[in-house]
């Protein structure tokens, strides 16, 4: 079976679950304090600073990594944590593998780059054993901000109101999910649901932003977004929230009554991590130096308010930890994938 | 509509001050220059300038980048007119009959005719925006890919009329050009194909790459062939001063028809999310062949052929405001930039924007409308001093055309693999020129192919398999009986025409 | 094949079939070729649902292979009367040279930098094609040269590749 590199892509969010944490908590107290510790001795000792560097995302302008380096650029800037200059450069193509190998056969050791990232494009390489694939092994990984949950929804035109209407229309129909490509992150969501549910969900790789036009029209009868895109739809009314893949119930204000899937009894979590990298073999100073501008940036009320408004959950791990968090998730991926018969 | 008026009154009463003003006539200057240069487009302008915009108020930032989007539309017929170079992919559609008129010496009107139905397509689809906006979002919304696929059938089919004197040879282009829509990404699959291991033909061939080797640089070739010294001669043979750019009666009379048509199809196929301009240009462009006054010279020097193109273009930046400002989808990677502008102004995008935004909203709506009229007035002031120059360097053209479109292809991705693809396009370009195969019909299967692929196996796992889909789906149904029409009228014609002879 | 001194007029309107055979060849040989891989790399010819990787190049691989081959048979009964004639000798010095010029400069990217490249592409075209004086086509070069990069790189901020000199 030709191996499928998007198809990676959702099976890494059925581990990442693991690796976001629990809930509005962010990763558990202790290492918090010996991570944010750590990174203050080192900022006592280090005597590297810098007042320009290239944000480089290895996805197009307007993608959801590109607008989230952005967002946390300016974010740096508007709360005076770094006055220096961020110049933005974006070379996207291949799930983000064209902007990786460039960064890895071009820029190593440099520090004038700083890659802003999510948990997907870090391990797909791997976990599609891509022989010229490059992952987050082959970079420094710096921290991790927070996870964004997936929202299940669907129109009012479908009927469904609730998880449990959604398995009565399967007795009978065929139940349609909207994906955004085969493999992403919206499937493996809707596969999971389906699997916990002990129903059939037939999955359409609409694509990008058709995925959401078929959930709105109701084309489809279910749909997987991140909590960022899932809110303002379900403001407006134009979609209705059925449940959220979290282990706790989200905060912004829309969401917040919608039921957990492990409350409605089935135990379906998934997330996104979205976080910071640099080229490999950069001096550990550097690293340090952007974990601890970043850790500030978490700390701060603006962070707070604008992952809250976007559903998403605050989970700040460090350099080191980072790294970890990906290794445990590549490791438990690719055992499912070999227990499913996915490297044939 | 009381309040519709007064809200789109008040946008101009936001952006009517000197600060917006200038930056508006910066962003749709910009966005003229950007569009006539070869490789870069919209997208590119608007990503470089996102981050100076930030620092701007969200009107002021929003009225320069969609300035730069729709003003790229107005540049993007200048080269492609003047040099046979498409600044934009819509703008290979005008390169045709565009370059066709300054060989005969009608630069003049060509050029006149590009701003003239850019800007009817411009305003009229704006118009058309402002008024049913918010709920032609829902018309989008019933578009499934059954609708997707019977609107590529229709302009695949619509080929046929811009196949040249050999129909064979087109369609072995158009079936050349499905093949290379091929390569990359399989979207519904998310495998790999033709790629031979390489990291960069994974990201599928760019249909701009593929538009300036064949087009721009092919054409240096053929010049050179041609008469070295005398590369570019056509454009000593056109006057170009503004009272040149004034349009007869006549080329009027040709062309009213086709703008209104232009701007319709540009608008309506704009509205939908992943439909592009370049479909819609294609699509207007095939049908009005049929209603063409000048059906001997079409594809060869028409001014109605400017004209349906160059307003389709146009009319789709409007329609594609549509899905972005009502629904906060993208259609395109210019849209999706200009959405990512305004959550970085922390402005919630999505159906709620029109009431949690208003302001901003009309406010920007009421500058597409100020925004044509100051473009056009600098293209028209522009138009002539840059002929003059092209006329003046006209020795140098070749080395400058040649350098430009390098970069340009190379800015595209900031990689040089886009310009190799570029420079094996503009050989196998030549040769077909020589040959006698046209090249339009590969630019159609490139644009038209992977989409036309996509939504007809996505139809099919929606549907379960159940083929009939794409009849029992009323919109799609309708699309397929017209296609089907228009190939049983072809085939008639055809055989009456044998008989007749 | 050399040709006999018969009146200009002749000369332009003898076909040109052979290209039309070499495309033919040509493109039957993609057809093949893509029709190979997908067969050789066991691309999904039906899903469950609907057609898939393998199915529309494999049918478009088929058709290609086909018109290739009408082409052919069409040209070998004449209905392709061109009016085309042979490019002149010199003409096809002025492009090949160009072709050369381009290519073996963009090869030298990589070492010497774009902006080396494009002043060098620049400043062949004009002397060897065009035959400008060395001094007057280098002082052209290295102001166009300036233009563009100060646009495209400045202006744009797009990052050109760099050689060993640095820029």
């Amino acid at each position: 079976m030709k191996k499928r590199m998007a198809g990676i892509l959702g099976l890494i969010l059925a581990i990442s679950l693991t690796g976001c944490g629990g809930g509005e908590n962010d990763a558990p107290a202790s290492s918090k304090d010996s991570t944010s510790q750590a990174q203050t001795e080192a900022a006592e000792q280090q005597e590297y600073s810098t007042d320009k560097i290239t944000c480089f995302a290895v996805f197009n302008v307007g993608g959801g990594v590109d607008t989230f380096g952005r967002q946390m650029t300016k974010m740096l800037k508007d709360t005076g944590i770094w006055n220096g200059t961020f110049i933005y450069e974006n070379v996207g193509g291949a799930s983000g593998q064209v902007g990786t190998t460039q960064v890895v056969e071009q820029y190593n050791g440099s520090p004038d780059y700083i890659l802003p990232t999510s948990d997907n494009s870090l391990q797909v390489a791997y976990l599609n054993r891509l022989e010229d694939g490059y992952g987050f092994r082959d970079l420094s990984t710096v921290c991790r901000l927070y996870c964004e949950y997936r929202v299940y929804c669907t129109a009012p035109s479908t009927g469904i109101t609730s998880l449990e209407d959604l398995k009565e229309r399967a007795a009978t129909e065929d139940i349609i999910g909207s994906t955004s490509g085969e493999g992403g992150a919206s499937h493996i969501g809707l596969a999971g649901l389906a699997d916990a549910m002990g129903i059939d969900i037939r999955c359409v790789p609409y694509g990008d932003d058709e995925d959401i036009v078929a959930t709105l029209s109701g084309e489809s009868h279910i749909g997987c977004l991140g909590s960022n895109e899932a809110i303002s739809y379900i403001e407006s009314g134009d979609l209705i929230p059925l449940a959220v893949a979290a282990p706790k119930r989200l905060n912004a204000d829309s969401v917040k009554d919608v039921p957990t899937c492990k409350e409605l009894g089935y135990d379906v979590e998934f997330g996104t991590s979205r976080g910071f990298v640099m080229p490999a073999d950069v001096d550990r100073t550097v690293v340090d130096y952007w974990a601890e501008l970043f850790h500030q940036l978490y700390e701060t009320e603006e962070f707070k308010k604008y992952v809250q408004e976007a559903g998403a959950t605050p989970a700040y791990l460090g350099p080191d930890e980072f790294r970890e968090s990906n290794e445990e998730q590549t490791e438990k991926s690719i055992e499912i994938l070999e227990k499913i018969g996915f490297y044939k | 509509m009381s309040e519709l008026l007064a809200s789109q009154l008040q946008g101009f009463v936001t952006i009517l001050n000197p600060s917006t003003l200038l930056l508006l006539l910066l962003g749709v200057c910009l966005g003229s220059v950007i569009g006539a240069l070869p490789g870069m487009g919209p997208a590119a302008g608007t990503s470089v300038l996102l981050p100076l915009t930030l620092s701007l108020s969200p009107v002021n930032g929003m009225v320069m980048l969609s300035g730069i989007y729709y003003g790229a539309h107005f540049g993007g017929g200048i080269t492609a007119i003047l040099l046979n170079i498409p600044g934009t992919p819509g703008a290979a559609i005008t390169a045709m009959d565009g370059y066709g008129m300054i060989k005969r010496g009608r630069g003049g009107a060509a050029l006149g005719m590009s701003q003239l139905a850019s800007f009817c397509g411009g305003m009229v689809s704006t118009l058309v925006l402002t008024f049913t906006g918010v709920s032609l979002a829902a018309y989008a919304l019933k578009f499934g890919q059954a609708e997707y696929f019977a609107l590529t059938v229709m302009g695949l089919f619509l080929v046929t009329s811009v196949t040249g004197d050999f129909p064979i040879k087109g369609y072995l282009m158009l079936l050349f050009g499905l093949a290379l829509g091929f390569v990359g990404l399989d979207k519904v699959a998310g495998v790999r194909r033709f790629t031979f291991g390489n990291i960069y033909l994974t990201d599928g061939i760019s249909v701009v790459t593929v538009l300036i080797g064949l087009f721009g640089f092919s054409e240096i070739l053929v010049t050179l062939e041609q008469d070295a010294a005398n590369a570019y001669e056509s454009l000593r043979m056109n006057q170009i001063r503004v009272k040149d750019l004034i349009l007869s009666k006549r080329d009027l009379k040709d062309s009213a028809p086709a703008i209104l048509r232009g701007t319709v199809i540009g608008f309506v196929v704009g509205a939908l999310p992943g439909a592009g301009a370049t479909i819609a240009t294609v699509m207007g462009y095939s049908y009005q062949k049929n209603k063409s006054p000048n059906k001997d010279i079409y594809g060869d020097g028409a001014i109605d052929g400017i004209a349906v193109s160059e307003s389709s273009n146009n009319a789709t930046t409007s329609g594609a405001m549509v899905p972005m400002l009502a629904l906060g989808i993208a259609g395109s990677s210019t849209t999706a930039i200009l959405l990512t502008a305004l959550s970085m102004y922390g402005i919630q995008t999505g159906p709620q924007l029109f009431t949690s935004s208003g302001d901003l909203v009309w406010a920007l709506i009421a500058s597409i409308y100020i925004g044509n009229i100051l473009v056009v007035l600098f293209n028209i002031a522009f138009i002539p001093s840059f002929a003059r120059f092209l006329t003046a360097a006209e020795k140098f053209l070749v080395p400058i055309i040649a350098v430009v479109c390098i970069v340009g292809v190379y800015s595209l991705k900031n990689r040089m693999f886009e310009v190799w693809l570029m420079i094996i396009f503009a050989l196998l370009g030549y040769f077909l020129r020589k040959a006698d195969f046209p090249a339009l019909p590969l630019v159609l299967g490139v644009i038209l192919g992977p989409t036309a692929e996509a939504a007809f196996r996505k139809a099919l796992i929606q549907s379960g398999g159940d083929y009939t889909v794409f009849f029992t789906r009323p919109l799609s149904c309708c699309m397929f009986v017209i296609c089907i029409a228009a190939v049983v009228f072809q085939i008639v014609r055809t055989v009456k025409k044998r008989n007749a002879r | 094949m050399r040709e006999k001194k018969i009146g200009e007029k002749q000369r332009q309107h003898r076909p040109l079939k052979i290209t039309n055979y070499i495309f033919a060849v040509f493109f039957f040989g993609i057809g093949a070729l893509m029709d190979g891989i997908v067969l050789t790399e066991n691309y999904t010819i039906q899903g469950e649902y609907a057609p898939g990787t393998g199915f529309f190049p494999l049918v478009v691989g088929v058709l290609i292979m086909l018109a290739s081959v009408l082409i052919a048979i069409q040209t070998s009964k004449g209905e392709y009367e061109t009016k085309k004639a042979y490019p002149e000798r010199k003409k096809i010095i002025h492009m090949t040279a160009f072709s050369a010029i381009v290519i073996v400069s963009l090869l030298l990217t990589e070492l010497l930098g774009l902006t080396i490249s494009l002043f060098l592409i620049f400043a062949l075209i004009m002397t060897v094609i065009y035959r400008y004086s060395w001094w007057y086509s280098l002082l052209v070069s290295v102001v166009s040269t300036g233009i563009i990069y100060g646009v495209f790189a400045i202006g744009f901020s797009i990052r050109f590749p760099v050689g060993i000199f640095g820029f």
